[in-house]
C-alpha cells in the first residue's frame, strides 16, 4: 500500500544526474561490462556473493563508475522508480565511504565480512533514511540486516552488529534526524526541484 | 634481543587496539561498536546529525547519559 506519490521518470533522471554529477560518478550497465562479469565470479569464488544475485540484483560503485542491473527512469517489476531514488543514493552513500577511507576502502570491504558489514548498514542507513521521509514508515531492520548477512557473504554476528548500527538509526530517523550525506544531497534537491514528492 | 623487543611492542601495540565484541564506545564525535574481528567500526558520527526539516545542525556529542553511550546534547552528557 503506498501513501505517497511515485517520482515520474523524468524526475529520476533528473535526479540521477544530479547525484552523479555532485559525487563524480558515471552508470555504467552492469551487463555490459566484462570487468563486473570478472569480479561477479571473483566474489562468487571468494563466498561474499552469488554471482547471479551480483550480476542480476546488486548495483555496484567502484571508483568513478556505478555498475547498475537496470536502467535510470525505466521501471520494472523489480527496479520500481522509488527504488532506483533509494539505490541510487544508497550507492552514492558507498562513494561518500570511499571518500572517506580512502584506498582502504576496497581492501576493508572486500576482505573484512564485519567491515563489509559495517559499510552496508551505513548505505542502508539512506534507505531507512528516504524510505521514512516519503513513506512516514520504518523499514524492518531484521529484514535489513538478515539481507546483508545473506547477500553480502557476512556472519550472523557481522548481521547483528548491522542490525545494532539500523536499530540506532531507525530510532533516529523516527526522531526526524538525518544522518547520511548522500540522504542528505539527496533530500536537498528532491525539495528544490520536486517538492510534491515530499511527503 | 632486539627482535624481541620489537614484537613485544607489536605485540603491545595489537593488544592496545583490540576490543570486546559489541563494546561501545566514543572516539571524539564518533560512536564505534567492536567488531566480531575485534576492531572499531563506526555507528555514526555525531556531528553528522542534522534535523530533516531545516537541515540545520543538532548541535550533537558523543557521551554517556542516562546509562547510554550516544550522541546527546552538550547539556545531557554526565
Amino acid at each position: 500500500m503506498k501513501n505517497h506519490k511515485e517520482p515520474t521518470a523524468q524526475l529520476v533522471r533528473a535526479f540521477s544526474r544530479h547525484m552523479l554529477n555532485y559525487y563524480d560518478l558515471e552508470v555504467v550497465q552492469k551487463t555490459d561490462s566484462a570487468f563486473m562479469k570478472l569480479l561477479a565470479w571473483f566474489l562468487n569464488t571468494i563466498g561474499v556473493m552469488d554471482k547471479k544475485a551480483f550480476m542480476e540484483n546488486a548495483s555496484t560503485t567502484i571508483g568513478n563508475k556505478i555498475y547498475l542491473p537496470f536502467i535510470l527512469g525505466e521501471a520494472s517489476d523489480k527496479f520500481p522508480l522509488t527504488n532506483q531514488v533509494s539505490i541510487l543514493t544508497h550507492e552514492c552513500q558507498h562513494k561518500v565511504q570511499r571518500l572517506k577511507d580512502s584506498k582502504a576502502f576496497y581492501f576493508r570491504y572486500l576482505f573484512s565480512s564485519a567491515k563489509r558489514a559495517a559499510y552496508e548498514a551505513d548505505a542502508y542507513r539512506v534507505n531507512l533514511e528516504l524510505y521514512f521521509w516519503y513513506t512516514g514508515r520504518l523499514l524492518k531492520v531484521s529484514s535489513i540486516a538478515q539481507a546483508i548477512q545473506k547477500n553480502y557473504g557476512c556472519t550472523s554476528n557481522d548481521a547483528a552488529m548491522a542490525k545494532t548500527i539500523l536499530e540506532r538509526s531507525a530510532r533516529l530517523v523516527a526522531e526526524g534526524l538525518t544522518v547520511s550525506k548522500a540522504t542528505k544531497v539527496a533530500m536537498a534537491w528532491i525539495r528544490e526541484n520536486a517538492s510534491d514528492y515530499e511527503r | 634481543m632486539k627482535i624481541i623487543l620489537i614484537l613485544a611492542a607489536l605485540t603491545l601495540v595489537a593488544c592496545d587496539d583490540g576490543c570486546k565484541m559489541n563494546e561501545e564506545r566514543c572516539n571524539g564525535d564518533v560512536l564505534e561498536i567492536c567488531s566480531e574481528e575485534n576492531d572499531w567500526v563506526t555507528i555514526y558520527d555525531c556531528s553528522d546529525w542534522e534535523d530533516v526539516e531545516t537541515g540545520e545542525p543538532s548541535g550533537f556529542v558523543c557521551c554517556k547519559a542516562e546509562d547510554l553511550l550516544d550522541c546527546w546534547l552538550q547539556e545531557e552528557c554526565e
